[in-house]
This record gives structure tokens, sequence and C-alpha cells, in this order.
């Protein structure tokens, strides 16, 4: 797409190659779309659980980088009304995901548009419903092509997920508006592919309390066996340190290895430091399954209650609102504290 | 010229005649008629290079699909005698499709002026076209509209207003109407964008103040067509915009401000103006969303058995029920809010006028004729409904 000073409308091509004319609103500012390469830059669907308010929406930056794109509602895409079509940036980036959109339906490329865009008439069709559009700058994004797998943690924590298809998730953290404050993006280092999946797409759309918890468990093991190829590293460096080991030394290594190999014990080292809310979910799961827990940690309850959700179901089966309070909330404390940043 | 097929289109009660007609001759009739059809958007600009391709081929014999002309005429006049149609009778031609192809024949035929063996081929050759024959100006744009896929399509507002364009001709007192493809904007007291009219008539006929789009238009087409037969569509637009107008002059008269704005001018658009919604009460109301609301209110409290009519509406009474500055305060403050919290914003402004008007000239609302009252319930029964 060349560059241009001036849009005064965009089209889209539905599927039946029927061409609906959407006007670009007067108000919407266009101050600097001649300086905008469209090539430059990419659109994705972010989801949230909640309805998006068509007002709001959020900048993206990067440390390193300064302002990398626009978080903006799918709603406000052309809409005369949006308070920020005045916003030059604003609307700058609203016009490259509206023209990026327009511009892929004549490619037969459906995926950013609205679910029902076969039968679009009019912008409130085309654009997708309840989403939001990430649009961001590439040139300005180190290894932009992966995008959703670097950030979808960072959004994860924020309420937000990558959607290709358009699922609306369940279960989220941090369901407030957005007020145009920036979200600081941060690349999630070094997490396998199914620990992504698990966090940002399996927890948010499943809707079953007992097999979200399964889900946060694998999380949980993910991060007990991190915790324990650590803790062998360790000893491995401790006994190389030294060319012959006394009794003593072989008996503390050969302890701290036990020690490693067991499931109460990492858990504990994992979910430190403890978190009050989702403590006192644990609680009251336990208070209800006449489970003694006063001396028990944190990690302690939530092992507690995996055990007997693992091994004697029945008992947990009836009590699925708490499991579901518990789910969300262990969800949000590994998220947002024990992802790898 | 001659004629090559004749074909019956019950759609639009016409007979679509095929003929081929040497570029001299068509040329002739179209320097006629290119300009004169209401319906036609303006010229598309193209690059250069695309002209110039188009240009080429065209002299070197390449052939383009049909240009479509309408012949108002009844069916069987061009059968009768085709080239006396075609050179005596272009007042009954409008060119539906083929615009920027006919421009391009006549740069041709000015470009190759100096060539007069090359302009001599060009002008005998023949292309071909073709005419619907006896029909009417709704079948002309139900044509247009449907027919214009694969081309640059036209956006929803000049759709409605070529829909629509006899409406403008609709003598109101007082009342001008502005097009935008006039360039003019609507700023006097009584002067209204068309297309707001337009979409606030339609939301009393269809008792919503859902904006019109394109799907709307084309099913307005067969009502339009309804209305027309029975000569009742423009006295009803009448009676809506002056009861409209109505109301605006009695908002106008109760001067109603923002306070600190005494020396604002209701025409400029100044930083502190475009923040808030509205800084007068005419300023509050003149938006697409207010006619709208006012529409589908009148319309649904006709529905409901109020007895209530575009021409008896008690606006005369209409109080402010408070200080004329704490209620454009409120209600600045009152779309703020709607705006923060709407998934889509125009809709549930659209929404908070209908339920404003709604509670404004309802006898039983509790607020009958208090615009104060009738702010808090809108805004209330609104967040209610859900936005």
């Amino acid at each position: 797409m060349s560059r241009i000073k001036k849009l005064k409308r965009l089209c889209f091509s539905r599927p039946d190659k029927t061409t609906i004319a959407l006007d670009i609103p007067e108000n919407l500012s266009q101050q600097l779309i001649n300086l905008i390469n469209f090539a430059d830059y990419s659109v994705h669907i972010i989801k949230a659980n909640r309805t998006i308010a068509e007002s709001e929406y959020s900048i993206i930056e990067l440390e390193s980088a300064g302002t990398v794109g626009y978080l903006i509602p799918s709603e406000s895409i052309l809409s005369e009304e949006n308070p920020n079509n005045k916003n030059i940036h604003y609307a700058a980036y609203s016009l490259i995901a509206a023209a990026i959109i327009c511009e892929n339906s004549f490619k037969g490329n459906y995926s950013l548009a609205h679910k029902d865009h076969a039968n679009a008439s009019s912008a409130p069709m085309v654009f997708a419903e309840n989403s939001f559009y990430l649009v961001t700058w590439n040139i300005k994004i180190p290894d932009h092509t992966n995008l959703p797998k670097n950030y979808a943690i960072y959004f994860a924590s924020k309420g937000l997920t990558f959607s290709p298809d358009q699922t609306q998730p369940l279960a989220l953290t941090a369901p407030q508006q957005l007020k145009g404050s920036p979200l600081r993006i941060k690349k999630t280092k070094d997490l396998p592919d199914y620990i992504v999946t698990i966090l940002t797409e399996l927890i948010p759309c499943t809707e079953n309390p007992f097999l979200r918890f399964f889900y946060i468990y694998q999380v949980i093991e993910f991060l007990m066996s991190d915790e324990f190829n650590a803790r062998v590293q360790s000893l491995k460096i401790k006994f190389g340190a030294t060319a012959t080991h006394s009794v003593t030394d072989l008996k503390d290594i050969l302890k701290d290895f036990q020690k490693a190999t067991k499931e109460d014990s990492r858990i504990n080292s994992v979910l430190c430091p403890a978190c009050p809310t989702t403590g006192i979910s644990a609680e009251k799961i336990l208070t209800t399954l006449n489970i003694q827990h006063t001396e028990m940690t944190f990690a302690d309850k939530i092992y507690k209650i995996r055990n007997t959700l693992f091994h004697d179901y029945q008992r947990v089966h009836p009590y699925m609102e708490s499991m579901s309070t518990l789910s969300d909330n262990l969800f949000t404390y590994l998220i947002e504290k024990k992802m790898p940043y | 010229m001659e004629i090559k097929s004749t074909l019956e289109d019950s759609k639009v009660s016409a007979k679509s005649v095929l003929i081929e007609i040497k570029i001299k001759d068509y040329l002739q009739l179209a320097k006629l008629i290119y300009k004169k059809n209401d319906f036609q958007r303006k010229r598309v600009r193209s690059s250069k290079s695309v002209y110039s391709l188009l240009k080429s081929d065209i002299l070197q014999g390449c052939v383009f699909p049909p240009i479509v002309l309408a012949y108002t005429k009844q069916a069987g006049t061009l059968e009768k005698d085709l080239s006396k149609a075609i050179n005596e009778d272009s007042a009954n031609f409008v060119l539906l499709d083929g615009l920027q192809r006919s421009i391009t024949l006549m740069e041709i035929e000015q470009e190759t002026m100096d060539s007069p063996t090359i302009q001599k081929a060009f002008l005998e050759r023949k292309i071909r076209c073709e005419i619907y024959e006896g029909i009417n100006k709704i079948g002309i744009l139900y044509r247009m509209l449907t027919l214009n896929t694969g081309q640059t399509a036209m956006s929803v507002r000049h759709q409605i207003e070529i829909m629509y364009l006899d409406f403008l001709d609709t003598p109101i007192d007082g009342v001008t109407l502005v097009r935008e493809v006039d360039g003019a904007r609507a700023r006097n007291p009584s002067s209204y964008n068309f297309k707001d009219a337009i979409e606030g008539f339609n939301s009393y006929l269809e008792r919503s103040e859902s904006p019109l789009d394109r799907g709307d238009i084309l099913d307005n087409i067969s009502s339009l067509e309804n209305l027309a037969k029975e000569n009742n569509g423009k006295d009803i637009f009448r009676d809506f915009i002056s009861a409209w107008n109505k109301f605006m002059l009695k908002i106008s008269d109760l001067d109603i401000k923002y306070p600190a704005l005494d020396n604002f001018d209701e025409d400029n658009d100044s930083p502190n103006a475009s923040r808030i919604w509205g800084a007068t009460g005419t300023q509050a109301f003149k938006k697409a969303q207010a006619i709208s609301g006012f529409g589908a209110a009148i319309g649904l409290l006709r529905d409901e058995g109020d007895k209530i009519s575009l021409d008896s509406l008690d606006i005369d009474h209409i109080i402010i029920g408070c200080e004329p500055e704490d209620f454009i305060i409120h209600f600045n403050e009152l779309i703020e809010l709607i705006n923060e919290k709407a998934k889509r914003i125009g809709n549930a402004q659209r929404l908070f006028f209908r339920q404003f008007f709604k509670m404004l000239f309802w006898n039983h609302s509790g607020c009958h004729l208090n615009l104060k009252k009738a702010l808090d319930e809108a805004y209330t029964s609104t967040v209610r409904i859900g936005i």
C-alpha cells in the first residue's frame, strides 16, 4: 500500500465479492497519515473476559523502544462518536487497523474481521466484536513475528489474551478498564510452548474449575521441575568442586539430593512467598473438607487440595464454586508473581 | 447501431436492451448525459498509469464490458427507432454504469485530434451498451445499488442522499436541508444536515434509533416505493422535520449555555468546545443521535397508544426544570458517563436520546415536558436497558 495524504473511505470485500464502502469519520485525525507505511505494521486480535468499552485504549510501550503500538477497541474503529478520534497517534493506529483489515479482505483473509463479515453492510459488521486490536510498529519490536508467543504471558497478566479464533476467555485476571495509560510490555523468557498455551489459552478458556485447577497444577509442576533442575545443577557444581569428598560431605550432598526429589520440599520453594488471597480460598476448601490446616504452609495447602482432587475427587466434587475462586486466585498469583520476564 | 438482444427485467419492471454502437455515436449521446445523473458519484481519480494503460488498450481495440444506460421512455420505443432515440432523445437517457469509461473515451477523442487516421479508426469502432428501457427512478436507484459490486462502492452517506433526493425539494417553512455533497455545513439555527434528517425520519418510520446501513437502504427501497405510490411520504417527512425544528427553536429560546463560555461561537470548534458534548442547548441536540432518538421515541409513543402525533407535540410548554447552566453541565456529565461505559458509543447515545424524548413527551412519565427530569430518567433507564 503506498503512502497517501488523506483517506476518504475504505473498501471491504465480502467473500461474495460485494464491496462495502466505509466512510472515514470527518473528526478522525489524519495528521500522520502521510507518514505511515502500512507494511510496517501488524494487527492482532486481543480478547478480555469482560465487555470492552469503546472509549478505553492503551499505548503499548517497550522499555528499549518507547511507544511501539496501540491497543484499540474493535468497536471504536471508524466510529464517528469515539472521543479519541482527535488524538493524532490514536487515530493513526486506528486507521492502520482499519486499512489492514480492509486490505486483507481483498486477499480473502478475514481473520481479523467480524465473525459475521459475510453479511457485513457497515463498519460494525466488518470489525471484530468486543475485542481489542493490538496494532504494532514492527520495526520497533525485535522478533516481531513471534509477538504473540513472546508477550502472551504479559498480556494475560493484564487480563488480555491473543485470540486468533476470537474465542472469548472465561477466566482472566485484572478485569479493570484501560484508561489510556501505557502497557509496558515485557517479553517472557525461556518458557516452553505448552506452558504459554496453558496459561494464555487453556486456563482462560476452560469453564470447569476442576479442569482449570488441573491445568494450573501443570504450571506448578513445571516450576517444580525447574526448581529440581536448579538444585541438581547446584549439587553437581558442589560435587565437582572437590576431587575427593569426605563421608560427611557426601552424606550432606545425598541429603540435599533426596530433599530435591521430594515434592513437598520443591512446592514450598516454588510457591514462596505465599499469596494471602489464594491462601484464604484454599483454607475455605480445606475447612469444608474437614482437613486440619493450621500448621500447613501456603504450598502445603495447595498440595493437599491437589492430592484430594487427583486421588479422592468425590470429596471435592460438590464444591465447584470454591474451586473456581481458588483456581482464579492461584492463576492470578502464578501469572503475576511467578513468570520469568 | 443495432439491437442485439432484448430481455425482460421483472425486478425493476423494465426491458434490458443490448445494442452495439459506434464510439462516435455513443460519444455524441454521452457528452449530453454524463453530467446529469444526480445519483452518480463524482469521477474517481485513478493513477495516471492505469488511465494511460486503459487508453492505449482502447486504441488497440480492447473490448470492455457494456456501458449501462437507463432510458425512461416506455418499453418498445428503442425497438421502434433506435437511431432516433439515441440521436434526438438524450433527455430521457441516464448513465448508470460507465462514467469513468465514458470520460476516458472523450479524452481519447480529444487526444487524437492531431492524428485523424487514428481518431477515425477509434470513432468507428463499436462498443456495447445495455439500456434499461421504461425504467423509473426507483428502478434506476435499485440497479445502481445492486450492480455496483466490483467497482468503487458508494458510501452509505451517498446512498442515503440519493435515495431520498426528492425530499430535498420538499418545502418546509424556514428549514434548510444541507447535503454533504454540496460542501456546506448546517450552521444556521434552522438548517440541518440532510443525512441526519433522513436518519431521524427513518428512525420515526422504523421506530428504531439505529443508524441506516447499506442493507437497510436496499430494504427501504420497497417501502419508499410504497410511500411514493401513496404520495404520503413527503407529508410525513415535512411533519417530522417541522416538529424537530420547532423543538430546536424552543431549545434555542431557552438560552442554555455552558458557564464561562459566554463568548462561545457556535461555529467555532475551539479546543474548549470540542472537549464537551454540547456547549449550548442547540449544540447538545443538533446531532444525528438526537434527531434519531427523537424519531424513534415519537414513533414508539404512537405505537404504545399514547395520543401523540408529530404536529401535536406540546413543545411550547417545555421547561428546563433547573438553572440553564446546571442543566447543560449535567447533560455533558451524563454523556461523558455514557461514553466511558458504552460498548459502542454511538448506539448508547442514540438509546439515551430515545429515552430522553420518550420521557419528555410521554404524558405519564413523571418528566413530561421537563428537560431536567427527562434527562435523569433517560440516563437511569439507558443504563438499565444496557449499553
